[in-house]
């Protein structure tokens, strides 16, 4: 009876069409909002997460994530390079700095510096350039978006000059850092050359970036140079864990897209599960028939079921390819750079549609068991 | 053991509602159905004829009586059982067909088959035979919209014998048809279901085919008031056989 199950469905173009979007849109709805709102509180961590040689962040106890932190003072380095089990530690100052072309186009940037000597902080993926050029006097790297913002309609070329704080700086390189929170271009320096662009405060260490030495992990070394030092010390991890933490408690970010997406989920377990369950009533005649003929009700259960099976799956697939072409289409859009689909979001909206498939078949089953067969005689 | 009659039904009652909304459909219905004729159930609209024919076949229980099929008690089975022996050994056309508007001509036909298990291909290979021997050999793939009243009930005929059943039951096969149309189909229906292991209820007021049946009983009032037993019923010459 499967083939008799698939023709119902399919004889009727505009209603099997229906059935389908009406499960793709519910899919889009929320696996894109879904998406939107994880990809954007992992736009909080980029900077971090764009840091590879180091594995633990050291910062000042009283900090509250990576864009509100307390400096340290230069005996800070020392204490953390004192701990045993602490391969190398270096220096890294994140700040903001005014950035100016010379049409007079300027931006506030953030502004990454990096240690002097082993670079360590530099994003590993360079569009153009060299990372060695760093060392050169007044050298900056920028990120591509934040070139394509300064220089628009050029292609990318090094040896372009903006002004930092007043002071000149020279494109040395251009790299492909990850998008940030905000959509501020991200300029990499050397630690030294970042202090002159920044402001002048007492203290200008704004973070360690610490190794551990083989056998050592880096929570175990986080832990230790925390319980030397009083600092506070987590892995990459746990501190991109805390920056996103910190949004979620103190904006109305996760509370406006929760409430998107589970408007998106009561719309579409509503929508989907009428259509769904009108879809059987408008073949109950058909369903009764089949049932006077002798067809168990097991098997025309097994028909609906089989029926929203076809129509989650297709729907949920064409929903997944809308919001990964949505996402594949805006990637090169600044303001939507770093925004992708999540894995994790696209299963759990499938186990959602899942769901609302399988309790609306529920409904159709209910009723299709139920049916009175001597209707047919009416 | 030698089965006498196809059906018999003793005394059947059946009251819908309960209480002062009670609706009393049948008063003790009891009604013999031989094997090798056309049984014919007439009366007036409301007398209990639908009633009694949902009850023959296991899709309505009745309030009080006995029903026997085969020299089965149907009552006596359980609902799964009734639905397997209901597949297995009744056939049914209905008054509005009721065929899949999504299935070929060919397809409808083997639904019945395809219920008891039977293979696809050879179910539909089996309906498409009976088809052919009912005069539907060129219209095996044309969908039920496509197709006039007259081949839509010769479809559901073939629907309801493909898989050899010992009752075939109709409800007023012939009311949605033209007056030629319906005798077509009744001359397909004497021609084709009328075997001597087998009986064929009629659930119809249409007089107008009257003359195919071998009995005829006449209800009233949820009774049953006149059984007519017909020595010559019309029967299709070998041109409207084939």
């Amino acid at each position: 009876m499967l083939f008799v199950a698939l023709r119902m469905l399919t004889f009727d173009t505009a209603k099997y069409l229906g059935l389908i979007f009406t499960v793709a849109f519910s899919t889009f709805l929320i696996s894109q909002q879904a998406s939107v709102f994880a990809s954007l509180m992992t736009r909080t961590t980029s900077q971090i997460r764009d840091v590879s040689d180091a594995s633990v962040w050291v910062a000042h106890p009283e900090h509250r994530y990576i864009d509100e932190i307390k400096p340290l003072s230069e005996n800070a380095l020392t204490e953390v390079r004192g701990v045993e089990g602490v391969k190398w530690a270096v220096r890294l100052y994140r700040g903001l700095s005014r950035a100016k072309a010379a049409d007079g186009n300027f931006r506030t940037c953030i502004t990454m510096g990096v240690d002097d000597t082993t670079l360590v902080g530099l994003p590993r993926k360079m569009v153009l350039g060299d990372p060695q050029a760093l060392r050169q006097p007044d050298a900056v790297f920028l990120d591509r978006f934040g070139y394509s913002f300064f220089f628009p309609g050029q292609d990318f070329r090094l040896g372009a000059e903006l002004e930092l704080n007043d002071r000149r700086a020279v494109v040395a390189g251009i790299v492909d850092s990850s998008a940030p929170f905000v959509t501020f271009p991200v300029i990499y320096t050397r630690y030294s050359l970042a202090l002159t662009y920044a402001g002048q405060e007492r203290n200008t260490l704004s973070l360690i970036l610490a190794e551990p030495e083989s056998g050592i992990t880096p929570k175990q070394l986080a832990e230790r140079i925390h319980a030397r030092t009083g600092l506070t010390a987590m892995d990459a991890e746990a501190f991109g864990w805390q920056t996103i933490w910190f949004y979620v408690r103190n904006t109305g970010i996760p509370v406006n897209f929760g409430v998107i997406i589970a408007v998106g989920i009561v719309v579409g377990t509503v929508v989907a599960s009428q259509t769904l369950y009108l879809f059987t009533l408008d073949n109950l005649r058909q369903y009764a028939a089949l049932k006077a003929i002798g067809v168990r009700s097991a098997t025309l259960a097994g028909m609906v079921l089989v029926q929203s099976s076809v129509v989650g799956s297709i729907g949920f697939g064409f929903g997944a390819a809308m919001c990964v072409s949505f996402f594949f289409f805006t990637r090169n859009m600044p303001h939507l750079r770093g925004f992708i689909t999540h894995s994790e979001i696209l299963v759990g909206t499938a186990a959602l549609m899942a769901l609302i498939v399988v309790g609306a078949s529920l409904l159709s089953v209910r009723r299709v068991v139920a049916l009175e067969p001597a209707t047919v005689f009416r | 053991m030698t089965v006498e009659h196809a059906i018999r039904v003793e005394g059947v009652e059946k009251e819908f509602g309960s209480g002062s909304s009670a609706a009393i459909a049948l008063r003790g219905a009891t009604l013999t159905v031989p094997f090798g004729g056309i049984t014919m159930l007439v009366g007036p609209s409301g007398c209990g004829k639908t009633t009694l024919l949902s009850i023959i076949a296991g899709l309505l229980r009745p309030t009080r009586g006995a029903v026997r099929l085969l020299g089965r008690d149907l009552l006596a089975m359980s609902d799964r059982a009734q639905v397997d022996f209901r597949r297995r050994s009744m056939g049914f056309i209905f008054q509005q067909y009721n065929l899949l508007p999504s299935l070929s001509a060919a397809e409808n036909a083997s639904v019945g088959l395809l219920a008891a298990g039977v293979p696809r291909r050879a179910a539909v290979g089996r309906a498409a035979a009976l088809l052919s021997d009912l005069g539907l050999g060129q219209k095996l793939d044309s969908l039920p919209r496509t197709l006039s009243g007259g081949q839509q009930q010769r479809v559901a005929v073939a629907r309801a014998l493909a898989h050899d059943p010992s009752v075939v039951l109709c409800d007023e096969p012939t009311a949605a048809l033209d007056g030629a149309s319906g005798r077509a189909v009744m001359e397909m229906m004497a021609a084709i279901a009328v075997r001597p292991d087998r009986a064929v209820l009629i659930v119809t007021h249409d007089s107008r085919i009257f003359d195919f049946a071998h009995q005829i009983v006449q209800m009233e009032d949820g009774l049953i008031t006149a059984v007519e037993q017909r020595a010559n019923p019309a029967t299709p010459t070998p041109a409207q056989a084939a």
